[in-house]
């Protein structure tokens, strides 16, 4: 009966067919583009073999420094806010708080929204004239700040656009955690209020422990996701004004697209590519997922 | 005692407040923009949040008219359908391989598709867009459909291993003592088990490619190809500060996403989180 299971034939006929695709589509042109990256290529013509001069000049490229920065801030926004809020909420939420079912659909709703929209939603929020934030400051008779454009100010905008970022994704890790809280046995919460434990102590030693897996994981969605922040803004602000909202990848797609320094862009994308091989390995050392099998 | 009650009042009250401020947060953009997407700009420049006397529809006519919002809406549709289609079956099959099928290069093979998840869509498609230009796919939808289902596999493919993990083989087992073929054992028996995760994934899938701005931006040259979330990175400079028909797309735009999200909810959640949670 084995025998089936073994069958030659069928493991092609299973595998092949993805695998083929996958290596053509996926793998094929991440080693073309490491190849690519030696070059000084513009897209069409020949390229010219320069070594590792693009990398070297990448070490020296204050925008591309400065999109490092960026996704660094970004990276520890998100960090500070996803890490907590979001726990917080999830423990609220768990301890039977009516309309519980209302607030999670609700919360969620952004994760569901193209960041591309969202982007461009909270633009407009961020609209010196006819925007909420604005509004809010101008009813509140702080003129001279309502007039003050978050996004056309160098020192604001990242962080305006890391705000953005953290808002659609705060109800995504509200979920995760939630998921985590629900698993811890109800028994555990009686047992510790007998031994006279207030809520803050059962948090703290109960429910804390058990998520830390589930912490583990977002810390590795948070990092990656830091680093592949495009859409939002790519839309809202383009990387401006002048690269002050640039990260890696819209850095990566102005070289490419309207410099066409395309090689040069290769380099940067194999360093993405090292950072987020490098970032997921770390954080996941014991890598569990192989023996799933 | 009543310190106690009044204690447990207040910090229940103090929870539900800063519940609902942050369901305001989330939500109230959403009605700002679907209020606004029905006033003329007069009105929006004058009171941003006054609600219009006079609701229009001028700017959802402008929207879908200037800027071909049907097309975008089609070409999103279609692109997803397709690649979402043909990723399930091609990840159910590689799943059912690796799984099921005893051989030594599993594993490996496993690993390879795992090893997708590491890498970002960025350090592909430079090269890609310049092989798809050469043999002419970024004309065609399919320079689009293709490069989804490979980057949709690797994650379908993990959720749809550790499902089968928890299908036993007795059935299979059975039904190839009765001698039935593989591919029939595969079809009609260990399939129709898959069920729920192939749900999860579906969805999943489906909204993920739907938001997908980079790969899109990229590879699509031809105007009439964009995806909708590429039609939101052309309006604000087709509008400037025409700011109706803009909050009319958006208004229809999301529209579609909840939607999907009402009717799939749960598959939506299951799909983002299963990863995570089992990991």
């Amino acid at each position: 009966m084995e025998k089936i299971y073994r069958s030659k034939r069928y493991i092609a006929l299973f595998i092949l067919p993805g695998l083929l695709l996958y290596v053509t589509i996926l793998f094929i042109p991440i080693i073309q583009s490491i190849f690519l990256s030696f070059y000084k290529w513009d897209g069409m013509s020949q390229g010219l073999f320069i070594g590792f001069k693009n990398y070297i000049n990448l070490m020296h490229d204050n925008i591309f420094l400065l999109a490092l920065k960026n996704n660094f801030i970004i990276l520890i926004m998100s960090f500070v806010v996803n890490l907590t809020v979001p726990v917080f909420f999830a423990y609220v939420i768990s301890r039977s708080v009516k309309g519980s079912k209302i607030f999670r659909t609700l919360f969620f709703l952004p994760v569901v929204i193209s960041s591309a929209v969202v982007g461009l939603l909270w633009g407009f929020v961020f609209d010196v004239r006819i925007g909420i934030v604005h509004g809010i400051l101008g009813a509140l008779g702080l003129n001279s700040l309502a007039q003050f454009d978050l996004l056309g100010n160098t020192n604001t905008v990242i962080y305006v656009v890391g705000l953005v970022a953290i808002w659609q994704w705060l109800g995504y890790f509200m979920i995760l955690f939630l998921a985590g809280i629900n698993g811890v046995p109800e028994e555990m919460y009686e047992s510790a209020k007998l031994d006279g434990a207030g809520e803050f102590v059962i948090f703290r030693k109960i429910v804390l422990p058990m998520i830390t897996p589930i912490i583990k994981v977002s810390c590795i969605f948070i990092c990656t996701g830091a680093l592949k922040t495009f859409d939002i803004i790519y839309v809202m602000t383009g990387g401006g004004p002048i690269h002050a909202s640039e990260v890696i990848a819209t850095n990566l797609f102005d070289d490419a697209f309207h410099q066409m320094l395309f090689g040069y862009s290769c380099a940067i994308s194999t360093v993405m590519l090292i950072i987020s091989i490098g970032l997921t390995l770390i954080i996941n050392r014991k890598s569990m997922l192989v023996s799933e099998i | 005692m009543k310190t106690e009650i009044m204690k447990k009042i207040i910090g229940k009250l103090l929870l539900y407040i800063i519940l609902i401020t942050n369901l305001i947060f989330c939500v109230y953009p959403l009605l700002w923009m679907l209020i606004n997407s029905f006033k003329r700009n007069n009105d929006i420049f004058n009171n941003p949040w006054s609600i219009p006397l006079k609701p229009t529809f001028e700017g959802y006519m402008q929207a879908f008219t200037q800027v071909n919002v049907g097309q975008l809406i089609f070409n999103s549709g279609f692109v997803c359908v397709i690649a979402g289609i043909a990723c399930l079956v091609l990840s159910c099959m590689v799943a059912y391989g690796i799984q099921r099928m005893q051989w030594r290069l599993n594993k490996i093979v496993f690993m390879i598709f795992l090893a997708g998840l590491m890498v970002p869509v960025q350090s592909v498609v430079l090269p890609l867009y310049t092989t798809f230009v050469k043999i002419g796919l970024n004309d065609t939808r399919w320079g689009l459909i293709l490069p989804y289902i490979v980057t949709s596999m690797p994650y379908s493919i993990l959720i749809l291993v550790g499902f089968l993990k928890t299908v036993p083989r007795e059935m299979e087992e059975s039904a190839a003592i009765d001698g039935c073929s593989l591919p029939r054992m595969f079809l009609q028996i260990t399939m129709p088990l898959v069920k729920p995760a192939i749900a999860t994934i579906a969805i999943y899938n489906f909204v993920s490619m739907f938001n997908e701005l980079f790969l899109a931006l990229v590879i699509e040259d031809k105007q009439a190809l964009y995806t909708l979330p590429v039609g939101a990175t052309m309006f604000r400079g087709l509008f400037a500060t025409d700011y109706t028909p803009m909050f009319a797309f958006l208004t229809v735009t999301i529209a579609i996403s909840v939607l999907v999200y009402s009717i799939f909810q749960k598959q939506i959640v299951a799909g983002l989180t299963a990863g995570a949670i089992k990991g």
